[in-house]
């Protein structure tokens, strides 16, 4: 079982809060970011600071913008060369000026009143700008025949009247959601407790469930996790009751009450603490309560929360499982809650790990690797000596010496702390740099901020050696488990979709891994146009295809489109422009992105999900898919005609399902794309659609005999506003 | 039978006004009160955006005449691609850039907008909602023009990211970009003042 963000996003949300302060995220979005903001601390720090960048803006340039209107309508000519938000004086350009002297209010209103309908109130004044704009366009018409390139008969700009009337109205008046978020801010809603009670001393209600360490350094160091209670699976309304006493104490930690903090464990959580003799600091959580949180901010971020169980004694129990910043899930906390007058508090806590192995060698000429790395939480060191004297292991800063006879081996663990140490042998005789080396414990930082990536040039040749075609014919299964998880339902296939909740999460990768994605999808961009299908295949790893097979997706190798979910450029011509953002490190190690492809300076509607494996030092593309909602047709298509004859479509993607009741064969023509799909007698064939235009169109049947109206149907393309905005 | 087709994907960005939308109609007809209509409509926010980025509010009323002129002759080419306030501040924003590099030394290619972004780590750990409404507009107020243009736009005239992005003529990852630059910015320059501490 697992929980965790349910509905959000992780970092993805941290590019869309500037969005939701100036209310151009869609409802649905905003919904969304709102839910998310109430389980998640860091984000609401960051929320506050652009509520606050949103009202100081507003009032610095609005202020401006009114300066600027009431300084050009009334203005004496005075320039200025200050930046603009620091000016005071009103302003006027001398070469306005120049153009205005050419005429004054009277004139103006002499020459174009009676073509133009009644003066704008602007023009009673004298150098009122709109009034400028008329002897500009005035002047510019009368003495080089400037013209609009039409009349109103035949150039009109091609907006059809139904769009015009069916527009709403814009986002410029969504309220700011900023008392929103102040009130999610003080979410540490707790009575403050007495801190005298962290001195409680002496019997527990329960016993304790998580096994006492051998001593007291071990007390935060951690419990294995095969070490660690078991119990019955919990209930829906308890796993809710769980989540919600996690977030409280993130939220608290947040806040940074100690008296509130401490209000969310239990007395005996103290009595046990003492019992440990853990020497702990009660106005800092971090050193009392178990709780993995990024080293460069005091706040954790909400983890996933998986194995609620019952215990035996009737308590509850979780793993909470730190998965934004990290490397690995071999490190976890376990949390045991008891239930005290209604609420659900903090019993005990510990860190807990799955074991990680490391295995060196020690011979006579000294280690067999001198810089060793570890980055999980807890891992098993094993050093072997195949010489043939006796070598030891020392570790002066973890209190680690192995002393090792020939062939012998010892295993020590190392726990979590990071830092780079030094290791050696004390041995007489081990004087060689061989046997010093370098031990790193590393925990990767949660990085919140976004890379930033810089646009690529345009690439225009495909440079990249082909595949080889024996990439499209490999079997078994892929090296890497699939994170992105289709909906059971969904219907196999290269086009299949993917709900955006579902998209894994991680944290944010540097400026260069995300700039070599970049680059290596504006590289894909280019094959795509000019190169072969092979050049195109090179950009994905054996398991890619691997997967295909597994989603039972036929590929062509002479076609692209068979195996890539992009849209492909119609022609040579057209100019491909994609996109990449949410560049994040996954847990796994993968980089994932969203790709989103523009077409000669335009955004498509859709986007893709890459998943990238690091290949030989080349990112190539392990998975992909799309992403957003499929939205599924049926159409039933008889000897007579097609039923229904009026179908509706969204830009989204569509899946259609053609039925032949008939006796013949009958086809269906998408209108937008010109696909034909033939259907025999008494079967249905699927096909999936984008289109990419909205509109109205005819579509047909192309087979024999298909004449008769029945066979002339309406498709109105409509556009997909949730589609439109999910950028 | 499974065969895909793909769209030639022509994204109809955004909305706009039925106003601007019918404004422009008629300016496309030949209708010089519709534009002096648009004009009076989008100005005093155009030339605030215009002085942001050309600092001299006099050029700034220049580059205005230039703009709608451009909207006078280009009205009919609008294709409803974009909303019309971001294709009017798009044209606006291009027309400032050729005056500027008309003026040589005082042109700023958008290379050279982009050599102010700060993207060296900042005191990420310190919140920019400590500091008071007017530490903050005084730090906003000495940021780079390139923070300055994305923060005015975004909360003053709450453009869309994809209406930055055609505004700006970039991808909107770039606008997310210079969105979480221009934040970075500000808290240097407030942690630069003092304004918020470790």
């Amino acid at each position: 079982m697992t929980l965790g963000f349910s509905g959000s996003s992780g970092p993805h949300v941290s590019s869309q809060l500037a969005a939701y302060h100036n209310g151009t995220l869609s409802s649905d979005e905003r919904l969304r970011l709102r839910a998310h903001l109430e389980t998640c601390s860091l984000c609401r720090t960051e929320s506050n600071d652009w509520s606050a960048i949103a009202a100081a803006s507003r009032s610095v340039f609005e202020g401006f913008v009114n300066r600027s209107a009431s300084t050009s309508a009334n203005s004496p000519a005075v320039l200025s060369t200050s930046l603009p938000i620091q000016f005071d004086q009103p302003l006027l350009s001398s070469n306005v000026t120049a153009i205005s002297r050419k005429g004054d209010a009277s004139m103006m209103n002499a020459q174009f009143a009676p073509t133009h309908g009644a003066p704008p109130p602007l023009r009673q004044q004298a150098f009122a700008p709109a009034a400028l704009l008329v002897v500009v366009l005035a002047v510019a018409i009368a003495v080089v025949g400037l013209r609009p390139p039409g009349n109103r008969s035949d150039h009109r700009p091609s907006i059809p009247a139904a769009a015009v009337m069916s527009e709403s109205t814009p986002s410029l008046s969504t309220p700011n959601p900023a008392s929103e978020v102040a009130v999610l801010s003080d979410s540490c809603n707790v009575e403050p407790a007495d801190l005298t009670r962290l001195d409680l001393i002496g019997a527990t209600t329960y016993e304790n469930a998580i096994p006492l360490p051998d001593g007291p350094t071990e007390g935060r160091a951690g419990i294995p996790a095969d070490a660690l209670p078991t119990g019955e699976p919990a209930s829906d309304e308890q796993i809710t009751e769980v989540t919600a006493a996690v977030q409280q104490l993130i939220d608290c930690i947040a806040d940074g009450n100690a008296t509130k903090l401490s209000a969310l464990f239990t007395d005996d959580y103290w009595r046990r603490m003492n019992a440990l003799g853990m020497d702990y600091d009660s106005s800092n959580a971090r050193g009392y309560a178990p709780l993995v949180r990024p080293s460069s901010n005091g706040v954790p971020l909400m983890p996933t929360i998986e194995d609620v169980v019952v215990l035996p004694d009737g308590r509850l129990a979780a793993s909470l499982i730190p998965t934004v910043g990290m490397m690995s899930r071999e490190s976890f906390d376990f949390y045991v809650f008891a239930e005290v007058d209604g609420d659900l508090l903090i019993d005990e806590a510990a860190h807990s790990y799955d074991r990680a192995e490391l295995h060196l060698q020690v011979n006579d000429d000294g280690f067999s690797d001198t810089t060793l790395l570890v980055t999980s939480g807890k891992t098993d060191l094993t050093v072997t000596n195949t010489g043939t004297t006796t070598h030891s292991f020392v570790v002066d800063e973890l209190n680690i010496r192995m002393e090792l006879e020939p062939g012998n081996s010892g295993t020590s663990t190392i726990v979590y702390e990071e830092a780079t140490l030094n290791f050696s042998s004390d041995m007489p005789g081990d004087t060689t740099p061989g046997f010093n080396g370098t031990l790193t414990i590393d925990f990767p930082d949660l990085d919140s901020t976004p890379p930033a990536i810089t646009p690529e040039p345009m690439a225009t040749t495909c440079d990249v050696d082909p595949a080889s075609e024996s990439v499209f014919s490999v079997t078994g299964s892929p090296s890497s488990a699939s994170v992105l998880v289709r909906p059971e339902d969904a219907t196999p296939g290269l086009l299949t979709e993917i709900d955006t909740p579902s998209i894994p999460i991680g944290s944010y990768v540097s400026d260069e891994v995300a700039n070599e994605i970049n680059s290596e999808i504006a590289t894909l961009a280019a094959c795509l146009a000019n190169g072969s299908s092979l050049q195109v295949a090179s950009f994905f790893t054996e398991d890619y295809f691997r997967r295909l097979g597994g989603d039972g997706v036929m590929v062509d190798p002479t076609d692209a489109a068979s195996f890539v979910p992009l849209q492909l450029p119609a022609s040579e011509a057209m100019r491909l422009t994609p996109d990449v953002s949410e560049v994040i490190l996954l847990p796994d190690g993968r980089i994932g992105a969203k790709i989103q492809m523009g077409y000669n300076g335009f955004m498509s509607l859709q986007w893709q999900y890459y998943v990238f494996a690091n290949v030989g030092g080349t990112w190539l593309i392990d998975e992909a898919t799309f992403v957003g909602k499929v939205t599924r047709v049926t159409l039933v298509v008889g000897d007579e005609g097609f039923e229904p004859t009026e179908l509706s479509w969204t830009m989204g993607i569509t899946e259609l399902t053609v039925t032949n009741t008939g006796t013949r064969t009958h086809s269906f023509v998408e209108p937008v794309s010109g696909m034909n799909i033939e259907v025999a007698p008494g079967e249905s064939e699927s096909m999936t659609f984008i289109p990419g235009i909205s509109g109205t169109f005819t579509f047909t049947s192309e087979s024999d005999g298909d004449s008769g109206p029945g066979f002339l149907g309406t498709l109105v393309v409509t556009e997909d506003e949730a589609a439109t905005t999910s950028g | 039978m499974r065969r895909e087709s793909r769209g030639q994907g022509m994204a109809r960005v955004e909305h706009s006004t039925a106003l601007e939308r019918e404004l422009l109609v008629s300016i496309a007809g030949g209708d010089a009160s519709a534009l002096t209509a648009l004009y009076e409509q989008m100005r005093p926010r155009l030339v605030a955006y215009l002085s942001l980025i050309v600092r001299d509010n006099g050029v700034a009323e220049e580059v205005l005449q230039d703009t709608f002129l451009a909207v006078w002759r280009g009205a009919s080419r609008f294709r409803d691609e974009s909303s019309v306030r971001s294709w009017v501040f798009a044209i606006a924003r291009r027309r400032a850039i050729d005056r500027l590099r008309s003026m040589n030394d005082r042109f700023e290619s958008d290379t050279g907008l982009a050599a102010h972004i700060d993207a060296r780590p900042g005191p990420e750990e310190l919140a920019i909602s400590s500091a008071t409404q007017s530490e903050l507009e005084s730090a906003i107020r000495q940021l780079p023009r390139i923070h300055q243009e994305v923060l005015m736009l975004l909360f003053a005239y709450e453009l869309s990211y994809s209406e930055l992005a055609a505004v700006l003529a970039v991808p909107i990852g770039t606008v997310k970009s210079r969105i979480s630059n221009a934040r970075r910015a500000l808290r240097r320059e407030l942690h630069r003042r003092g304004s918020i501490q470790l």
